[in-house]
C-alpha cells in the first residue's frame, strides 16, 4: 500500500482544521453539561452585608493577621450565624415530617438548595402547604449544640391592608436540629419552658443581630415593623472583640506606620487588644453579649444597634444588666404583656430578669456569665478576666479554655499557696475530682443548651444557702447519695462553717433526690444532668441512679425528660438499643416507656437484692414506689422558664 | 626588592567576565535550588515554623528568596553568554552592568530571605530593605545590557 503523497496530506489539512476546531468546541460544550453554577441566596432574603462604615470585616483582617484569622475561623463564634450552603448545614434534610403545633414541617434537599415545606390540614382535612411554602432555607444560627434555620419572610399585610414584601427579615422555623443527638427537636422542647407554652419566633433583625453578627445595624422601623438591617460579618468576628477596624486598617496602610509599631512595640491606639485592657473593660467586651441584659433605650437599639464598642468603658450606659438586688428598679422590656417584636416575650409571669437568678442572686442561665463573673470575689477583689482562663485564639473550640486552664492551674495562677498542700485544703485525694478547684467553686448550676454548665460566680459550698435558696451546692451535686446534713457536718468540721438549720427531709434524705423529684424544673434538670456526670457516679456509686431517673421520664417539662433520659441511657440495661425511649412522645407513650423501665428495674433488682436494699437505704426505709409517689406528689410545679 | 609580576593585571575582558558570571550563576543556582529543596522538605515534614497560618509572611518571603535567587542565577548564565556575543560593548558600561547584576543577585534574594526569617505579623523583617537596592541594580544591569545588545545588532 502506498503512503499518501504530500499533496494528498495538504488537501486533507483544510478539512482537518475545522474538524479539530469543532471537536474542541464540543469538548467545551460537554464540560458545560457538568458545570454546576452555585445558586446564590437571594439578596433580599437576608440582611445585607455593609462594610462601608467603621467595620471592615474579618476578610480584611486576614490579610495581615492570617494566624489569628485561622484560629478564629475554627471557633463556633464564627459560625453563630451563617448563610446556608452545603458546607454550613448540620441538619438532616432527609424529607421526613415533623409536626409542631398542628403544622407539619418537612426538610429536604433540592440539589444544593435546602428547602422546608410547612403543611396544615385545610377545612376538608387535606394537607396543604402554607402560603408560599416550600421555601428555601437561607440562614442558620448555631453550629455547636443546636442549629436553627431561617427562611425568607416574604409578605405581610401593610397598614392599609395591601400586601407588602418584607425583605431582609428572615423568619425562624420552630424546629432546631440537635447536632449531638442528630435529630430535630421542636424549639419549645429544646428549652426549659412551661409545658404548653405557645410557639414564638425570634426576630433576628431587631434582637439576634446584636450578638449574633458583627457590626449589625437593625434599622428597625417601629411603625411599619420593617427592618433594612445590615451587618459587616454574619457571626461573631474579629471586630466584635477588637472594635471597629477601619481606622486601624487605614492608618497601617502606610508601611512606615506599621514598622513604627513593630519597632516600638506597645499598645496600638488604633485597635483594641482585650488582653491589654483593664480588668473591667476586658470583661465588658465579653459581657456585651455573654450577659443577661437589655438595652437602656430599646427603641434606639432597634434602630441603630447597641452602640457599645469593644474597648470602651461605658457598657453600663448602653445596657441594663439583670441585677437581682435591683430588680424592682429595672423596667421589664421583655415582659409578658409587652408588645414585643423581638420574639423574646416570656410565657411566665414576673420580671423577665427574675428567671435569670437562683434565689441567692446567682445567675443560673448558661451563656450569661458576665452577670455571675462580676459578683465573684476573684473579680471584685482581684484581676480575674475572661481571658484569665479562656483564649479566643489558642484553645479548643468547645469551651475555648486556654492550655492547662481545664485543670487546677486556672486557679493556682493566683492562689499559688494551695499548690504544695492541696489535700490539706480539699480533704480529698489530690488526684481526685474532689480536689479540682472548679468542681467545688464553680459547680454546674447554670443551664443552657440542654446541659448543666459551670457557674461563673466563683464561691464556696454553703449548705445553709443551698437549703434556703434551692441553689444546689457543689458537694451534694457530686455526693448524690448524701444529705445536706452530712455535707454540713463536714463543712463545719473542715472549714468551721456554722452547722446548717435544716428541715427533717433535708437532714435525712439525699439532697440530690429532693432536687430531682421535688424540685422545680431547673433543679430537676440540673440534678438529672448530675446523675449522668462521671465524677458524681464515681463518688456515689453508679448502679442505683436509674431507679430515680426512670421517674423523670414522664416529667411535664420536655427538657427535664430529655436530660434525664440522656443520663439514664448511660447505664447498663437502659442503653438505646436495650431501652428505646423518646422524650418527644405522647403522654401515654411516655407512661408506657416508664412502666417498661420500672418493670425491667424490678425484675433485675427484686426485693432483698443488694441494690434493692441500697434503694431502701437511700429513701429512708421506704419502698421505691411509695417514695417516688410521695415525692412526685410534692413536686414544685412553679412555672419555670430559662431565658437562654 | 619587590619582584615584578611577569604578567601585570589587566582589566577582565569578555572571556574573564563571562567566566565570572558563568561560575556565579551556577553556584547561585546550587544555593537557591538547595533552598528550594529545603522548603519542599519543610512541606514534607509539615514544619509549623514554615507552614502555620501565622507564618504566611515567612512562607511568602522564603519562597520569593528561592525563586528570585534561582531566576537571577539563570540571568547570570544568560549574561555570561551575552558578554561573549557582544564584542563591541564598551568596557565601562559592561563592567557596570556586570557588577550591578552581581550585586542584585546577592541583594534581592537575601532581602527576601532575611525579611522572612523572623517577620513581624503581616510584614517582613527589616532585612527586606536590601530588596529595593537590589531591584534598582538589576534594572540598571538589564537596561545597560539591552542598550548594548541593540547597538551590537
Amino acid at each position: 500500500m502506498n503512503a499518501p503523497s504530500t499533496e494528498t496530506i495538504q488537501r486533507r489539512i483544510p478539512v482537518a482544521g475545522p474538524v479539530v476546531i469543532i471537536l474542541a468546541v464540543l469538548c467545551s460544550a460537554a464540560a458545560l453539561a457538568f458545570y454546576k453554577r452555585e445558586q446564590p441566596i437571594p439578596v433580599d432574603a437576608i440582611p445585607h452585608i455593609d462594610r462601608t462604615g467603621d467595620y471592615v470585616s474579618a476578610d480584611t483582617c486576614k490579610k495581615c493577621h492570617p494566624g489569628a484569622h485561622a484560629s478564629w475561623h475554627n471557633t463556633y463564634h464564627r459560625t453563630m450565624t451563617q448563610i446556608v450552603s452545603p458546607e454550613t448545614v448540620a441538619g438532616d434534610f432527609d424529607g421526613r415530617d415533623y409536626t409542631v403545633d398542628g403544622i407539619t414541617y418537612n426538610f429536604y434537599r433540592d440539589g444544593d438548595l435546602f428547602m422546608v415545606d410547612a403543611k396544615k390540614k385545610n377545612s376538608v382535612g387535606k394537607m396543604r402547604s402554607l402560603p408560599r411554602f416550600p421555601r428555601r432555607v437561607v440562614m442558620s444560627t448555631g453550629s455547636h449544640h443546636y442549629q436553627a434555620y431561617w427562611v425568607p419572610n416574604e409578605w405581610a399585610a401593610g397598614a392599609n391592608g395591601q400586601a407588602i414584601q418584607i425583605n431582609r427579615q428572615p423568619i425562624e422555623i420552630p424546629l432546631y436540629y440537635n447536632i449531638t443527638e442528630k435529630r430535630w427537636i421542636p424549639k419549645q422542647k429544646s428549652v426549659i419552658e412551661p409545658p404548653g407554652t405557645p410557639g414564638n419566633s425570634a426576630h433576628w433583625n431587631s434582637h439576634c443581630i446584636n450578638c449574633h453578627s458583627t457590626g449589625g445595624v437593625p434599622r428597625f422601623d417601629e411603625a411599619t415593623m420593617l427592618a433594612e438591617s445590615s451587618v459587616a460579618d454574619f457571626g461573631i468576628s474579629c471586630e466584635a472583640c477588637h472594635g471597629p477596624g477601619r481606622e486601624h486598617v487605614e492608618y497601617h496602610q502606610n508601611a512606615l506606620h506599621r514598622y513604627g509599631q513593630h519597632l516600638t512595640g506597645g499598645p496600638d491606639p488604633t485597635i483594641v487588644n482585650p488582653e491589654r485592657c483593664s480588668t473591667e473593660v476586658s470583661v465588658m467586651i465579653c459581657g456585651r453579649c455573654h450577659s443577661s441584659s437589655q438595652p437602656i433605650d430599646l427603641e434606639e437599639a432597634r434602630k441603630h444597634g447597641i452602640q457599645y464598642r469593644a474597648g470602651d468603658d461605658d457598657l453600663a450606659e448602653h445596657l441594663t444588666f439583670a441585677d437581682f438586688a435591683a430588680l424592682p428598679e429595672i423596667d421589664d422590656y421583655y415582659g409578658k404583656d409587652k408588645i414585643n417584636p423581638d420574639g423574646v416575650q416570656t410565657p411566665t409571669s414576673g420580671h423577665t430578669f427574675t428567671k435569670v437568678f437562683w434565689k441567692d442572686g446567682t445567675c443560673r442561665v448558661g451563656g450569661d456569665e458576665y452577670n455571675a463573673h462580676i459578683k465573684s470575689p476573684c473579680y471584685l477583689n482581684g484581676d480575674l478576666t475572661c481571658l484569665s482562663c479562656h483564649s479566643m485564639h489558642a484553645s479548643d473550640p468547645n469551651d475555648q479554655l486556654a492550655a492547662g486552664m481545664n485543670t487546677n492551674e486556672a486557679c493556682l495562677q493566683c492562689h499559688e499557696s494551695f499548690r504544695e498542700n492541696l489535700e490539706a485544703h480539699t480533704h480529698h485525694a489530690a488526684d481526685s475530682s474532689g480536689s479540682q478547684c472548679y468542681n467545688c467553686h464553680m459547680p454546674h448550676t447554670t443551664y443552657a443548651l440542654s446541659t448543666a454548665m459551670r457557674s461563673h460566680r466563683i464561691d464556696s459550698p454553703d449548705v445553709q444557702r443551698s437549703a434556703d435558696t434551692g441553689r444546689p451546692d457543689a458537694c451534694n451535686l457530686c455526693h448524690l447519695d448524701q444529705s445536706l446534713a452530712w455535707t454540713s457536718e463536714y463543712l463545719h468540721q473542715w472549714y468551721d462553717q456554722p452547722v446548717a438549720t435544716l428541715t427533717a427531709e433535708q437532714a435525712t434524705l439525699p439532697a440530690s433526690l429532693l432536687w430531682l423529684l421535688k424540685g422545680n424544673a431547673i433543679q430537676r434538670a440540673i440534678a438529672a444532668w448530675h446523675f449522668g456526670w462521671e465524677p458524681a457516679l464515681s463518688a456515689s456509686g453508679s448502679d442505683w441512679e436509674p431507679a430515680f431517673l426512670l421517674e423523670m421520664l414522664t416529667d411535664p417539662y420536655a427538657q427535664v425528660r430529655f436530660i434525664a433520659h440522656r443520663a439514664l441511657r448511660g447505664f447498663e440495661g437502659y442503653r438505646p438499643e436495650q431501652f428505646p425511649y423518646d422524650f418527644w412522645s405522647s403522654e401515654e407513650d411516655l407512661r408506657n416507656y416508664q412502666r417498661t423501665g420500672f418493670t425491667n428495674w424490678n425484675t433485675d433488682h427484686p426485693p432483698g437484692s443488694e441494690l434493692s436494699d441500697r434503694i431502701i437505704e437511700l429513701t429512708g426505709e421506704e419502698s421505691l414506689t411509695a417514695f417516688l409517689k410521695a415525692m412526685s406528689g410534692e413536686r414544685d410545679n412553679t412555672p419555670i422558664e430559662i431565658p437562654e | 626588592m619587590q619582584q615584578q609580576s611577569p604578567n601585570p593585571p589587566v582589566s577582565p575582558g569578555p572571556p574573564c567576565r563571562a567566566h565570572l558570571h558563568l561560575c556565579f550563576g551556577w553556584w547561585q543556582l546550587l544555593v537557591f535550588l538547595t533552598l528550594g529543596i529545603t522548603l519542599e522538605a519543610m512541606h514534607g515534614f509539615k514544619v509549623g515554623w514554615y507552614l502555620d497560618a501565622d507564618h504566611e509572611t515567612r512562607r511568602l518571603m522564603l519562597t520569593l528568596a528561592h525563586t528570585h535567587g534561582t531566576l537571577l542565577g539563570l540571568i547570570n548564565l544568560a549574561f555570561s553568554w551575552t558578554v561573549t556575543r557582544l564584542v563591541a560593548w564598551p568596557a565601562p558600561q559592561q563592567k557596570l552592568a556586570s557588577w550591578s547584576l552581581l550585586a542584585a543577585s546577592v541583594l534581592m534574594p537575601l532581602g527576601f530571605f532575611f525579611g522572612g526569617l523572623f517577620p513581624y505579623p503581616g510584614d517582613p523583617d527589616l532585612g527586606i530593605l536590601l530588596l529595593p537596592a537590589g531591584a534598582f541594580l538589576l534594572l540598571v544591569s538589564v537596561l545597560l545590557t539591552a542598550i548594548a545588545s541593540t547597538k551590537n545588532g
